[in-house]
């Protein structure tokens, strides 16, 4: 929340004093509607320091700090009711009850996906839904903004959209397609999950946040093409005008997603549906993501559906949870409480196993890991002193573009919230952060000079953000690229100069474990046979022979062997995971390389494969390359962290130094950048070390 | 071969709808997908057509080649369906009889085109570098000579006669074998699977034997079927013209051609044959066009 505290200072004097409050200009006509807001775009307002809504105006400060408290909800708004902004403006934004979902399969028979769920979004308010994959959070957010699958319907509940300025309240279930053209992008904005496609990529940045201007507002495009800068430029994306006119695949990922923010805000929508909108993200980008979706509902008053799988992206950022399981509420209730506690069990195992909640909630089962890596770290550091250790990386170069300086400064300004001096202010410190992050030497793509080694038996975590060049060092390690210069030693093997007959003897001591188990399977094959593959290639054993170390592999990593006769697409992504693994491990490797291997997978599953991986450390005595950008993930399972940045080295050390005391400007950002749930205010490094 | 192709095209239609417990939805509505009327259509016009050719008896009485004291030129009547030919042969069972050599022929170009294109392809796409570059530039000739020249080209060098007319329409198929198989191989080569598979110690054969055969398969075979109805219909050009079937064999393209000198007095013998052929035609194209979808 440091950055928080940041813009807070940063942000001028706010403009209040003319009465205009961003919530006017929602319910205005159109022409009138970008006035307000261009005022609001040049003088930002300041966030009111109080978690909760309805904050009453004339409370809020005229200076950068707000003193102002926190108010309940009965109080809130009283002078917007007065202006006749309408009775809502604080009130219920949205508002499901019983909403009962359900999809009509080929046979005829309708399945259920949701049922019985409730929810209520405050104006200015976050509400998230939180459930694993298939739980039916996405439904939820189709059938409020009407987008279901064809072959879904709402079955009964209802859903209303309040009142705002002079629309009225909205019964959503009983809308005409044509009605529907009216409410969604107007008063329910949508921000899609992937950043990558959901920008049409023949349209120029400006001409996608156009688009709902465009369909709504009889605007000129003089009109839009300022309305467009201004949107831009309130979502922190520098120099608007030359982002307009440049391509999607011109920008990062960071800002397409807030691109995206920009056109689902452009008609300053009372509600914003937000599906999954950071987890196509590397987690500082994430939290910026995050921070600007803060600032919004804050300023504008806008309530927030947020869709996620990340209970603690969810804990952070919302006011109120929703916990989905199945297409049923498990629990629900004001962020705070829900956490602090947790009735249902389902709850509970999903606050367990989430990684960084357990960062936080931490000393339990959390501190037992730690202890758990610092007792045996150690002792296998003054192993390591005697002995050498199993890998060996030096000065390890792959270098396959430079980016040019400048482009390197486009990337995400560093703190958000308002345009003119803020923004200013905001590229300048992401000048700054690159800076800091390539130090004196230019970005790359690819690798400069690495330099690490890993003692046998233990795990070496490889974090950094994508395009840091985590994977490239993954792929030269299991001997799928030779590098351009440095040395690779892995055993008795020099991997950087192996012949074709070494690298096939070199393949069974290295294994690599794949981030997607669905794409890493073939599917016409039955995962029985994938396991047998590298067992038929060695040419080891008979065909029954093979059949019983399948089955050993199988149940070494907690599987019916006789799901050996199934394909991939009839497993889930857990036993898929658990197969790729028993395949890596049925030739006995030594060293074994997981790229991203559970980045992909729902956090509970996650975490028994963490814990699947860690026994099998133990049994076997296997040595690990964990490759991640999940930092919570690798401080649980590593001994030893590389943490990279643009290709270039930037920390190395046992895991809860580099936790406890980053050295690097870069790693504290991405330590800071870890949601961090119960609010727990600034950046406290002793915390997380725990 | 034509009970082969036929029954790995009715094969997914067939499976689901047996049930079996472990395949799911999914399975389920690909079966759907498949099931519209105008592929029910399309598989009876193609089943009839098969059993044409295997049991030309059971269709018709009449025999094909000896009109005997028969008249000629009779219109369309229900002792002759498509009426006589100028000998006094009954044309409809001409059609049946003929039914097996066009069909015959027709799985020959298709097999000759699906070996040779597909083996071109799945190596250029598989291994890439020069040698891809070789065989994709080669296949980019036997693309650029429109097919009905270059397959009279080749009959005329290989001799008349149905087998060499299949062979030279197999030839122009490579061309489009090899381009599907090709860009299958590439994006299957870039697969994790594929990675791990050499990642696990297998070699380039292996590899490409064990998962890009068989993941590429399936398009190819939608692409096979599809192929069948335009050989049908090469081949019954190359018979029109001459170049196939010597006079009284029935085959399909040289019954239009007898009928053609007639086509004033006695359309029938022209059109009604000339019908048969677009049917199955259009049947194989439908029934080809389903299964792409469905292998997609």
């Amino acid at each position: 929340m440091s950055s928080e505290k940041n813009t807070g200072a940063e942000a001028p004097v706010q403009s209040s004093a003319d009465g205009t409050t961003p919530a006017t200009s929602a319910g205005a006509t159109p022409a009138a509607g970008a006035a307000p807001a261009s005022g609001a775009d040049s003088t930002p307002q300041p966030k009111p320091r109080g978690v909760g809504v309805g904050t009453p105006q004339k409370y809020r400060s005229r200076i950068g700090t707000d003193y102002s408290i926190d108010y309940p909800a009965v109080f809130a708004d009283p002078e917007g009711t007065a202006d006749g902004q309408g009775a809502s403006v604080a009130g219920t934004v949205l508002r499901v009850r019983d909403l009962a979902v359900s999809y009509t399969t080929r046979s005829g028979e309708p399945a259920a996906a949701i049922r019985d769920v409730d929810l209520d979004i405050r104006a200015g308010g976050i509400t998230a839904v939180v459930g694993e994959s298939g739980s039916g959070k996405s439904t939820t957010a189709g059938a409020v903004i009407g987008l279901l699958a064809s072959n879904a319907q709402v079955t009964s509940g209802e859903i209303r959209l309040g009142a705002h300025g002079e629309d009225p309240e909205l019964d959503l279930r009983s809308l005409t397609p044509a009605q529907w053209q009216r409410v969604r992008g107007a008063r329910i904005g949508y921000i899609p999950q992937d950043p990558g496609t959901s920008l049409n990529p023949l349209k120029t940045v400006g001409a996608n946040v156009a688009e709902s201007l465009r369909l709504h507002t009889s605007l000129t495009s003089a009109q839009r093409r300022e309305r467009v800068h201004q949107l831009l430029d309130r979502v922190g994306i520098d120099r608007p005008q030359m982002r307009a006119q440049q391509y999607p695949h011109e920008l990062s990922g960071g800002m397409r997603q807030r691109a995206l923010i920009a056109a689902a805000i452009s008609l300053d929508p009372q509600l914003l549906i937000a599906d999954e909108p950071t987890s196509a993200l590397d987690v500082t980008v994430q939290k910026r993501i995050l921070d600007l979706l803060d600032d919004l509902r804050r300023e504008a008053n806008t309530g927030i559906l947020f869709i996620t799988h990340d209970l603690a992206v969810a804990a952070e950022r919302a006011d109120d949870l929703v916990v989905v399981r199945g297409g049923i509420v498990e629990e629900r209730g004001p962020a705070q409480l829900l956490l602090s506690r947790p009735e249902s069990a389902y709850t509970r195992r999903l606050l367990a196993d989430a990684p960084s909640m357990q960062a936080l909630t931490g000393l339990t089962d959390g501190a037992e890991a730690s202890t758990a890596a610092s007792t045996s770290a150690p002792a296998s550091d003054s192993e390591a002193a005697t002995q050498a250790p199993l890998v060996e990386v030096r000065g390890l170069t792959q270098v396959f573009a430079r980016v040019p300086r400048e482009e390197t400064q486009d990337g995400e300004p560093g703190t958000t919230s308002g345009a003119g001096a803020v923004s200013e202010t905001g590229a300048a410190s992401g000048t700054v952060a690159s800076a800091e992050a390539g130090g004196t030497q230019s970005a790359i793509i690819g690798i400069e000079d690495v330099t690490f080694s890993v003692p046998a038996g233990t795990t070496l975590g490889l974090v950094g953000e994508s395009g840091s060049g985590k994977s490239t060092i993954g792929r030269a390690l299991a001997g799928f690229s030779a590098p351009q210069s440095g040395t690779i030693r892995v055993g008795d093997f020099q991997a950087e100069s192996l012949t074709k007959r070494q690298l096939r003897e070199y393949r069974r001591t290295v294994q690599l474990v794949h981030q997607n188990p669905a794409s890493a399977l073939d599917p016409v094959h039955t995962v029985g046979a994938s396991i047998a593959e590298p067992l038929r290639n060695f040419r080891i054993g008979t065909k029954a022979e093979r059949m019983e170390l399948v089955a050993q592999a199988m149940e070494r990593v907690a599987l019916d062997p006789g799901l050996a006769s199934r394909r991939p697409r009839e497993l889930s992504g857990g036993q898929l995971q658990r197969i790729a693994i028993a395949r890596a491990l049925v030739i006995e490797p030594r060293l074994v390389v997981f790229d991203e291997a559970v980045s992909a997978l729902d956090v509970t599953v996650q975490a028994q494969i963490l814990e699947l991986i860690q026994r099998l450390q133990e049994e076997l005595g296997l040595t690990y390359v964990f490759i991640s950008h999940d930092l919570a993930v690798v401080r649980q399972i590593a001994h030893s962290v590389t943490v990279l940045s643009q290709g270039h080295q930037v920390e190395t050390g046992l895991v809860e130094q580099v936790f406890a005391r980053p050295e690097n400007p870069y790693t504290q950002r991405l330590l800071a950048a870890i949601p961090r749930p119960l609010d727990t205010q600034v950046l406290d490094l002793q915390a997380l070390s725990i | 071969m034509s009970t082969i192709d036929l029954t790995s095209a009715d094969a997914p239609v067939a499976q689901p709808a047996e049930g079996r417990s472990g395949r799911g939805r999914r399975g389920h509505s690909t079966a759907r997908d498949l099931l519209t009327p105008g592929t029910i259509i399309a598989a009876v016009i193609l089943g009839i057509t098969i059993l044409w050719a295997l049991l030309p008896g059971l269709f018709t009485g009449h025999d094909p080649v000896d009109g005997g004291d028969t008249a000629a030129l009779l219109a369309p009547s229900a002792e002759h369906w498509f009426g006589t030919d100028q000998i006094g042969r009954d044309v409809y069972s001409r059609v049946v009889h003929g039914a097996s050599r066009s069909l015959l022929a027709a799985l020959i170009a298709v097999g000759v085109g699906l070996i040779v294109g597909s083996a071109i392809g799945l190596i250029a796409g598989s291994r890439g570098g020069w040698l891809g570059e070789v065989l994709m530039r080669i296949v980019d000739v036997l693309l650029s000579i429109p097919a009905l020249l270059l397959s009279l080209t080749i009959v005329i060098v290989l001799g008349f006669g149905i087998v060499n007319v299949a062979i030279a329409v197999g030839i122009t198929a490579i061309a489009q074998f090899a381009r599907l198989s090709r860009s299958q191989a590439v994006t299957i080569m870039q697969a994790d699977y594929v990675q791990a598979a050499y990642g696990s110690g297998g070699s380039y054969w292996s590899v490409l034997i064990r998962h890009v055969v068989p993941n590429a398969i399936s398009a190819v075979l939608a692409l096979a079927v599809l192929q069948v109805g335009s050989a049908i219909l090469q081949i019954s050009t190359l018979g029109f013209l001459g170049y196939g079937a010597p006079a009284p064999t029935p085959e399909w393209g040289l019954i239009i051609a007898e009928g053609r000198n007639f086509v004033a007095t006695a359309w029938w013998l022209t059109v009604l044959p000339g019908l048969i052929v677009m049917a199955v035609v259009v049947s194989t194209h439908r029934l080809g066009t389903a299964l792409r979808k469905a292998a997609a």
